[in-house]
C-alpha cells in the first residue's frame, strides 16, 4: 500500500484513506473549533501524506507518522489564530467540582470533546498538546513560537475555562436532580 | 485541585485516544480532486536549472580541454631539460625554440614581425618602452614577469642598463632549458553592472493554498532587473581563483489589479489583506479605518519592489590564453540580503481613492541562500586592464518568505558588462 502511494497509484491512496480516515478525523476534531474545520484539516493533512510518504522510512507505526503530520497541520492552520490573545484570563481561583456531583464520569468522548472544543484556540492547543499528547511546555513552547510560562499560563487557564464549564453543569445536573 | 486536574486529564486523554468519527463523504472527492488536479511533484527542473547545468556541464569541459591541452607544452623544449626556474631569484630564460613565438610582438618593436623566431643574440631585441610595469612576456603559453623594465638599445647597451642582462650572458647556444613554470599570485577587481530576466517559483505547503498561488502567479509580472557590483577575485592558482564581492540587486515586479479583503491580522485588528509573492501586508487606510471582516477594496495596479545586497563565493576557473581573449566559468554560492521588499498601489472604494506606500512587507525573510554560475569572457586592452562580459545564472536554494501563503524561491538570467582591473 505504501509503495502504491509513493508511486501515486489512486487505489493504494484510497485504501490509506479509507485505513486511518476515522482515526484522524478523530484526532482532527480535538484541534478544531467545529466539524468543518476538522475536515479542512483532515483533508490537507492527507495531502501532505501523500506528498511526503517517500520519507516514511519505517521507524516507528505508520499511524504514528500520519497522527504526526495531522497534528502539524492543524497547527500550521491555526498558526495565525494562536497569536491573537486570549479573550478572558481567570485570575480568581474557581471552586472545586464536589466528587459526588462531577460530571466528568458522566459525560461522553463527544461532550468532552465538545468542551474542548469550546476553548480559544490557543487554550485548545496547549490543552491537546500537553494533556492528550504528553508534550512537555519546552517542547510546546519551542513548537508554537511562545514562552514556556506563556505555554504554562495557558494550560491553567484552559483549566480553569473546562472547569468553569463543568461547574455551570454540575450545578446545572444538581438543580435537576434535586427537581426529580 | 491536583487531585481533579488529574482526573480531568486521565478523563479527557482516554477520550482522545478512543475517539473515532467518519469524515463525510466530500473530503475523499476533495482529496481526489486535488490530486489529479496538481502536476506530479517533480525535482525544479524548469528551464533555468537546465540552464545551470548546461553553464556547468560547458564550464567543466572547457576546463578539461584546457588541462588537457596542457599537457604538450613541454615538447618545445629541447629533449632531456627540465622546467626548473624559480622567479624572481633566477631570471628567466627565453627557451630557444622551434616555434615562432606568437605574443612577443606584442613586447617588441612594432616594427618585428609577428613570427619572428625569438633569438638568443640580445641585439636582435628593440623591445618597447613598458616604463613602471612589470613587462610580460608569454612564451610557449607561460607568463613571465620580469621586476626589470626593457627599452630600445642594443644588446650592451641593455646588458650595461640592466642587471638581468649583465647577470648572465645570453645563452649562445640552443640547448638551454628552459620555459618558466612559476606562478605569482595576484588579485582582480572587476566592476560590473548587469541586466536581465528575474522571475521566482513558487511553492505550497498546504494544497489548500493552491488557488492562491495560482492568483499571486497569475497577477503579478516580473519586469527587468538590473544589479551593479564590484568583484574581488584572488587568484592563488594559475589555474583557479577565489572570487568575492558586493551586489546590490533590484528587481521590479507589477501587479494587476485586484480587490482586497478585510482579515483578523496577528496583532488583533482588521485590515485589507495585501498578498504578494513575497510577502504581505494589511491596508488600513484613513477613508475605512475600522473595517470588519469580510469588508473589500479596490486595490489598483501595484508596483512592488525587491531589493538585496549579496555576498558572492565563487571558484574561477582561469583559461590560460595567449591571445586578447580568454574566458573564466565560474560557480559557487551567494549570500543575499534582503534590504526592502516595498509595495506602492491605490486603494478605493466608490467615494475614495488613497495612495498605499508599505516599506516593508510581513512574511519575508531578512537573509537566503542562491547557487550560482557564469563564464566570464575577457578581452585583454591592456595587461592589467580588461573589459568583459558575463552571462550569469543565479537561483535561490532556500526560500525568500516565511508564514506566507507561498514559498518563493526567486531566480534570474543576467548579461553584465564591465571592466577588470589586475594588479
Amino acid at each position: 500500500m505504501i509503495e502504491g502511494c509513493c508511486a501515486g497509484d489512486r487505489s493504494s491512496q484510497e485504501m490509506l484513506y479509507a485505513t486511518y480516515s476515522r482515526r484522524m478525523m478523530g484526532l482532527c476534531m480535538w484541534y478544531s473549533k467545529n466539524r468543518q474545520e476538522a475536515e479542512e484539516i483532515l483533508q490537507d493533512g492527507f495531502l501532505r501524506v501523500y506528498r511526503y510518504i517517500r520519507n516514511y522510512k519505517g521507524e516507528g507505526s505508520l499511524e504514528s507518522w500520519i497522527r504526526q503530520i495531522m497534528i502539524n497541520t492543524a497547527l500550521q492552520k491555526l498558526a495565525p489564530r494562536l497569536k491573537m490573545k486570549p479573550l478572558l484570563r481567570f485570575k480568581t481561583e474557581l471552586p472545586d467540582i464536589p466528587d459526588e456531583y462531577s460530571v466528568l464520569d458522566l459525560l461522553s468522548e463527544k461532550e468532552l470533546l465538545l468542551l474542548v472544543q469550546h476553548l480559544t484556540p490557543v487554550y485548545r492547543i496547549v490543552f491537546t498538546l500537553h494533556v492528550m499528547e504528553g508534550m512537555k511546555h519546552r517542547e510546546i513552547a519551542k513548537l508554537l513560537n511562545i514562552s514556556e510560562g506563556t505555554s504554562k499560563s495557558n494550560l491553567a487557564d484552559a483549566r480553569k475555562a473546562i472547569q468553569k464549564m463543568l461547574l455551570s453543569q454540575s450545578q446545572a445536573y444538581l438543580t435537576k436532580s434535586r427537581q426529580l | 485541585m491536583r487531585r481533579l486536574y488529574d482526573h480531568m486529564d486521565n478523563t479527557f486523554r482516554k477520550a482522545y485516544d478512543q475517539f473515532e468519527t467518519e469524515p463525510s463523504a466530500n473530503v475523499w472527492n476533495n482529496i481526489r480532486g486535488h490530486l489529479d488536479a496538481m502536476p506530479q511533484k517533480k525535482y525544479r527542473s524548469g528551464a533555468i536549472t537546465k540552464g545551470f547545468i548546461m553553464l556547468m556541464i560547458i564550464g567543466s569541459a572547457m576546463v578539461l580541454y584546457d588541462v588537457l591541452n596542457q599537457t604538450g607544452n613541454n615538447k618545445f623544449l629541447p629533449p632531456g631539460n627540465n622546467i626548473k626556474s624559480t622567479f624572481p631569484s633566477q631570471p628567466a630564460m627565453i627557451a630557444p625554440v622551434e616555434k615562432p613565438i606568437e605574443n612577443l610582438h606584442h613586447y617588441l618593436n612594432p616594427n618585428t614581425k609577428n613570427n619572428s623566431k625569438i633569438s638568443t643574440d640580445p641585439s636582435k631585441y628593440n623591445i618597447r618602452e613598458n616604463v613602471d610595469q612589470l613587462f610580460n612576456i608569454h612564451v610557449n603559453g607561460y607568463e613571465i614577469k620580469h621586476p626589470k623594465v626593457f627599452t630600445t638599445g642594443t644588446g650592451n647597451e641593455m646588458k650595461q642598463k640592466f642587471p638581468l642582462f649583465t647577470q648572465r650572458q645570453i645563452p649562445a647556444t640552443s640547448d638551454i632549458p628552459v620555459s618558466y613554470n612559476g606562478f605569482v599570485p595576484y588579485w582582480t577587481v572587476a566592476g560590473i553592472v548587469s541586466n536581465g530576466y528575474a522571475a521566482y517559483k513558487l511553492d505550497i505547503d498546504l494544497p489548500s493554498n493552491y488557488q492562491q498561488m495560482k492568483q499571486i502567479s497569475q497577477r503579478e509580472k516580473n519586469e527587468l532587473s538590473y544589479s551593479a557590483g564590484v568583484y574581488v577575485t584572488y587568484h592563488f592558482h594559475k589555474r583557479f581563483g577565489i572570487q568575492t564581492g558586493l551586489i546590490y540587486s533590484n528587481t521590479q515586479i507589477q501587479i494587476d489589479p485586484q480587490k482586497i479583503y478585510a482579515f483578523d491580522d496577528p496583532d488583533g485588528d482588521v485590515g485589507f489583506q495585501y498578498v504578494t509573492s513575497s510577502g504581505y501586508t494589511f491596508i488600513r487606510p484613513k477613508f475605512s479605518n475600522s473595517p470588519t471582516v469580510g469588508d473589500s477594496l479596490n486595490a489598483t495596479e501595484a508596483k512592488h519592489s525587491f531589493k538585496t545586497v549579496s555576498l558572492p563565493l565563487v571558484l574561477k576557473y582561469n583559461n590560460i590564453s595567449e591571445g586578447k581573449f580568454s574566458f573564466h566559468p565560474g560557480a559557487g554560492i551567494i549570500a543575499n540580503y534582503i534590504i526592502s521588499a516595498g509595495l506602492e498601489t491605490e486603494v478605493t472604494d466608490a467615494f475614495n481613492r488613497e495612495s498605499v506606500i508599505v516599506n516593508k512587507l510581513k512574511g519575508t525573510r531578512n537573509f537566503y541562500w542562491s547557487a550560482y554560475a557564469d563564464v566570464e569572457f575577457q578581452y585583454r586592452l591592456r595587461p592589467e586592464l580588461s573589459i568583459n562580459f558575463r552571462p550569469a545564472v543565479n537561483y535561490a536554494i532556500s526560500p525568500i518568505t516565511d508564514n506566507n501563503i507561498v514559498e518563493t524561491f526567486p531566480y534570474s538570467i543576467t548579461a553584465g558588462i564591465g571592466l577588470t582591473y589586475k594588479f
